[in-house]
């Protein structure tokens, strides 16, 4: 339900920043779910030990846009859409956000972000894939090579 | 031309000249070059050099003992001087600044020297952007009003054609010629070059009428003057003047063989010189300053002189093998700590120069570390031949040093600049700017060089500079040009002078022995392990060796090309770049970002050139030092790290594999694998007798089967296609060719409806060996019942289906005797076959 009476819960990051968000957007989370679950209605304040507040913040954008979505139901094409726009951040936030999803249990969340990487990921070599991510290469010339003789399908099409 | 005749004058600045002369010689270093008379000279340009050292105390000795040729039929006009350093610049006679052109025409003063050599270069290394500079054509060679500072791009070219020149003339002549040349073209090459290049304005007028005939002059014409005997005449008034006598003796050498046109003797020559021009450096420069000088005028020689040619010379001479170690013994130095530039064979008697060491940053001393380590652990790979070097034989550095120059203009700074004050090393909030010009490694070889040569100023800073830039150079590196103000550049200058003295105590006689080891009063601490036995000699003679066998085939001009995507060139790179800095106090006490830069540039400049522009991209995008930073994935468990590959396709999941040990671990997961492997053969999880028709070779039992029948399964091919019995359609299924000739572009139709049965026993004889095979399975769950009923529907019936199309006929076996006998299929799925025309239709 969304409406003005809807109660609010107090999420508090790691470094004590509170939002206070509608119980419902704050469902969203797994982990904040069962807490509510198992205290009293009056407890209304839930620390995110975790997650800082600028990855919060996002998480709870997130949270919000879909928990609205089910009120205001929305194509998939639009979904898909913010959803990218969502993830379109810069690397650091981005395994942030995916600390942050996988913490707080939500598994959609987990998904795009994780796919997001793994879309960054997609058709380079490993050498760019290190670059990209600042890997450092810890094979021997000979681990590469067996690797690179077992990977030789790879670029037959 | 007027180049006839050569007069010896005196410059001041000319120490970087020589410097460069060295790099030049010690490049050019062949078996040869012990042949070479100059060799027998240097000693005599020391004396000379440590005369006339102490007149100014910034100017570098050098000048002194060097000698400018000039030609005499040049007029002589006294040059313009903004300094007041007179006595240290060219002297009027010596330089005349003459009109572009004019310098084209031959009037060559100095700058005879650096034509001998640009000869050399061009000789050698027709194909070279710094013989582009050199070319007459271009008119910006001929060097800039003295004033001038050269503009970071021009000169590239100039740069290149000076340092060519500056290469040959380097050997010799510190002073006209020999700024010049020292400085890679710079100097005197170029004028404008050598005036960028030296820091202190001085060299610059005086460097640069010579440098610019020179360049200019066209190398026929120096021949020519060369073999009239003109060099005869010259040499005799030098004749103090080890250098000159060694250029004019190269020169001589250079015009006899030019029509031979072997690069290889042009090196030859040029190494010879640089003996001779050792001495001189030495004089100039500290200990390690004077190994660095030889190491970088071979460098510059060598990537002038043809690489072909170096490759073949293959040797290195003691002195720059003894210089190679003297600035790893520095680095190793530094690293140490306060002391650690002493012992690095870097002079820390000036304040600066000692401040600079004292203060090794954790992070340089990181950086230094690996950078050394990668060397060393290359040296370590190549201890094939155990023999030390020949005493004359070609330097390996020089080998190491390829040509190639860089393409890109990378820009790096070298925070290293430091205040000329008193000596205190200060920071300059401005760093002094080397904008890396592709074709002119040459060029940036001498402008680096240039700063170092300058004045007696400083310390083994100037040194370092130049064996760092002749290593550059020799490896191919790219130009640097000097942006700085020359302020900025003087100070520089006058920093590394003190260096220089050092230098003279070394033996004047030893040509190929100048080594700051040797040198009794520097303060050399003791070899490095790794360096001593020879192992560290052995190293470079298999380098070279190896660059020879790169070469066979190569046209000698090409040699080793820029384009050459080679480990050695990045190796030898990296080597320059390593005794570069570890000779650079101001470097090494300074941030990193002269390094990165500089990597950065080598590592793009590694690339052939189609892959340039990418690795470019690349590096510039990412950090040179990844590990430094935050591996991003780190920062994550393994799970999510799986999570992440889960969605990854085969393929893309396979490169991971190579990423790194962790993902080669997680993306080895079995669980994955087979996840992808049903995404292409759902019934592989629940068949195991399919398992040999994907691919026989893979075991059911392996327990990285999963991985391993992967490629297979992509690579194969299957159809989608809808199955009907006359009319009724049974399900959806997915075909998986197993055997069989390919069935084309055709692939299966989208329908196969079953027209006819026959009875299996006919499968033996309808059936066609080069049948493309068949494994059938549901397309889904919703598909299975379709497709086990009309499968019991055939075995009930011992009958195989028959579909047509066109000409091609689609037979369907259901497990029997012939798909285990024939077909090696023992599962409870359908097979098929796709033959043409056969059997023939009955009524």
């Amino acid at each position: 339900m969304v409406d003005g009476s809807e109660q609010f819960v107090a999420l508090v990051s790691s470094d004590n920043e509170t939002f206070n968000v509608e119980r419902g957007v704050a469902n969203v989370s797994g982990l904040v779910a069962n807490v509510l679950e198992d205290v009293s209605e009056e407890e209304t304040t839930i620390p995110i030990p975790n997650v800082e507040s600028a990855i919060l913040a996002k998480v709870i954008e997130y949270c919000r846009y879909h928990y609205h979505l089910q009120s205001n139901p929305q194509s998939d094409e639009d979904i898909d859409k913010w959803n990218k726009e969502f993830v379109r951040v810069d690397k650091p936030t981005l395994f942030h956000l995916i600390l942050a999803a996988n913490y707080m249990d939500i598994q959609s969340l987990l998904d795009l972000t994780c796919k997001s990487v793994a879309d960054m990921i997609k058709g380079k070599s490993a050498e760019q894939i290190r670059g990209e991510f600042g890997i450092v290469n810890d094979f021997t010339p000979e681990e590469e090579e067996e690797i690179r003789r077992e990977n030789a399908w790879v670029e037959d099409r | 031309m007027n180049v006839g005749v050569f007069e010896h004058g005196r410059v001041g600045p000319a120490d970087e000249g020589r410097g460069e002369a060295r790099a030049s010689s010690k490049a050019a270093c062949l078996p040869e070059m012990d042949a070479t008379p100059a060799a027998c000279e240097a000693p005599g340009e020391r004396s000379a050099c440590d005369g006339e050292g102490g007149a100014r105390g910034r100017e570098p000795r050098r000048a002194a003992g060097d000698g400018i040729w000039v030609p005499r039929d040049a007029p002589s006009a006294p040059e313009p001087h903004d300094d007041d350093d007179d006595e240290n610049m060219l002297r009027a006679q010596d330089v005349q600044s003459i009109p572009p052109r004019e310098e084209h025409s031959g009037s060559l003063r100095g700058a005879a020297i650096g034509i001998g050599r640009l000869f050399h270069a061009q000789q050698s290394q027709p194909s070279d952007s710094s013989l582009q500079a050199v070319m007459p054509s271009s008119p910006s060679t001929r060097c800039a009003s003295p004033g001038e500072t050269i503009s970071p791009r021009l000169p590239a070219n100039q740069q290149t054609a000076g340092s060519a020149t500056a290469a040959a003339a380097a050997a010799g002549c510190s002073d006209g010629s020999g700024p010049g040349t020292s400085l890679a073209g710079g100097l005197v090459g170029t004028g404008d070059h050598s005036c960028t290049v030296h820091p202190a304005a001085l060299l610059h007028q005086d460097v640069r009428p010579v440098a610019a005939p020179s360049a200019l002059a066209p190398h026929v014409d120096i021949m020519a003057i060369m073999s009239q005997g003109h060099v005869t005449e010259t040499t005799p008034a030098h004749t103090q003047c080890a250098c000159c006598k060694a250029r004019v003796a190269a020169a001589g050498v250079s015009s006899a063989r030019k029509n031979t046109s072997k690069a290889a003797v042009v090196t030859a020559d040029t190494a010879t010189y640089a003996d001779p021009t050792q001495p001189s450096t030495a004089n100039n420069v500290g200990s390690a300053a004077a190994v660095a000088h030889p190491s970088g005028a071979v460098e510059e020689a060598s990537v002038h002189a043809s690489r072909a040619e170096h490759a073949e010379s293959g040797r290195i001479s003691d002195s720059e093998w003894k210089l190679i170690s003297a600035l790893r013994d520095a680095v190793h130095g530094a690293m140490m700590g306060g002391d650690g530039s002493r012992q690095g064979g870097i002079r820390s008697d000036t304040p600066a120069s000692s401040a600079g060491a004292g203060d090794v940053s954790i992070r340089e001393r990181t950086l230094i570390t690996a950078l050394r380590e990668t060397v060393d652990s290359a040296i370590g790979g190549r201890l094939l031949s155990g023999g030390a070097p020949a005493t004359g034989s070609a330097t390996p550095s020089g080998a190491c040093a390829s040509p190639f120059k860089y393409k890109n203009d990378t820009e790096m700074d070298a925070p290293g600049a430091v205040d000329s004050n008193a000596g205190s090393l200060k920071r300059k909030s401005t760093p002094t700017r080397y904008s890396v010009q592709p074709s002119s490694a040459a060029a940036r070889q001498s402008k680096i060089e240039g700063p170092a040569s300058a004045p007696a100023g400083a310390p083994a800073t100037m040194t370092a500079g130049r064996s760092v830039f002749g290593a550059m150079g020799s490896s191919g590196a790219a130009t640097v040009t000097t942006t700085s103000s020359e302020a900025e550049e003087s100070d520089l200058a006058m920093r590394s002078a003190p260096a220089l003295k050092r230098q003279r105590r070394g033996d004047p006689n030893e040509n190929h022995q100048i080594s700051p080891l040797g040198d009794e009063n520097s303060n050399i601490s003791k070899v490095p392990a790794w360096q001593q036995g020879g192992s560290a000699v052995a190293y470079f003679p298999s380098a070279l060796d190896l660059l020879k066998a790169a070469f066979e085939g190569l046209g000698e001009e090409l040699a080793i090309d820029e384009k050459d995507d080679t480990v050695w060139r990045l190796m030898s790179q990296l080597i320059g770049v390593l005794e570069y800095v570890s000779v650079k106090p101001t470097l090494i006490g300074g941030p990193a970002s002269f390094l990165r830069d500089y990597l950065r540039t080598l590592l793009v400049g590694s690339a052939s050139e189609g892959q340039r522009e990418i690795v470019r991209r690349e590096i510039v995008s990412a950090d040179l030092y990844p590990q430094r930073r935050a591996n991003l994935f780190n920062a994550l468990p393994h799970e999510l790290t799986k999570h992440i590959l889960s969605f990854l396709d085969g393929r893309n999941m396979a490169r991971a594999r190579q990423v790194c040990q962790t993902w080669r671990e997680i993306a080895c997961d079995e669980e994955i694998w087979k996840q992808l492997c049903i995404k292409e053969w759902r019934s592989l999880a629940a068949d195991p007798d399919a398992w040999p028709l994907a691919n026989p070779l893979v075991s059911h039992e392996d327990p990285n089967r999963w991985r391993k029948i992967y490629p297979s399964l992509v690579t194969g091919k299957s159809w989608r296609c809808r199955l009907q019995k006359t009319g009724r359609f049974i399900c959806h299924m997915i075909a998986h060719q197993v055997n069989g000739s390919s069935l084309g572009e055709r692939g299966l139709p989208d329908t196969l409806v079953v027209e006819r049965r026959f009875n299996i026993l006919h499968l033996q004889t309808f059936v066609l060996p080069d049948a493309a095979v068949l494994y059938f399975e549901p397309e889904s769950e919703a598909d299975r019942s379709g497709f086990e009923d009309f499968i019991e529907y055939l075995t009930r019936r011992t009958r195989a289906g028959l579909a047509l199309d066109e000409q091609r006929r689609f037979i369907f076996i259901p497990p029997c005797e012939y798909s285990k006998d024939t077909l090696n299929y023992r599962g409870k799925s359908l097979l098929g076959v796709v033959q043409n025309a056969f059997p023939p239709l009955q009524g």
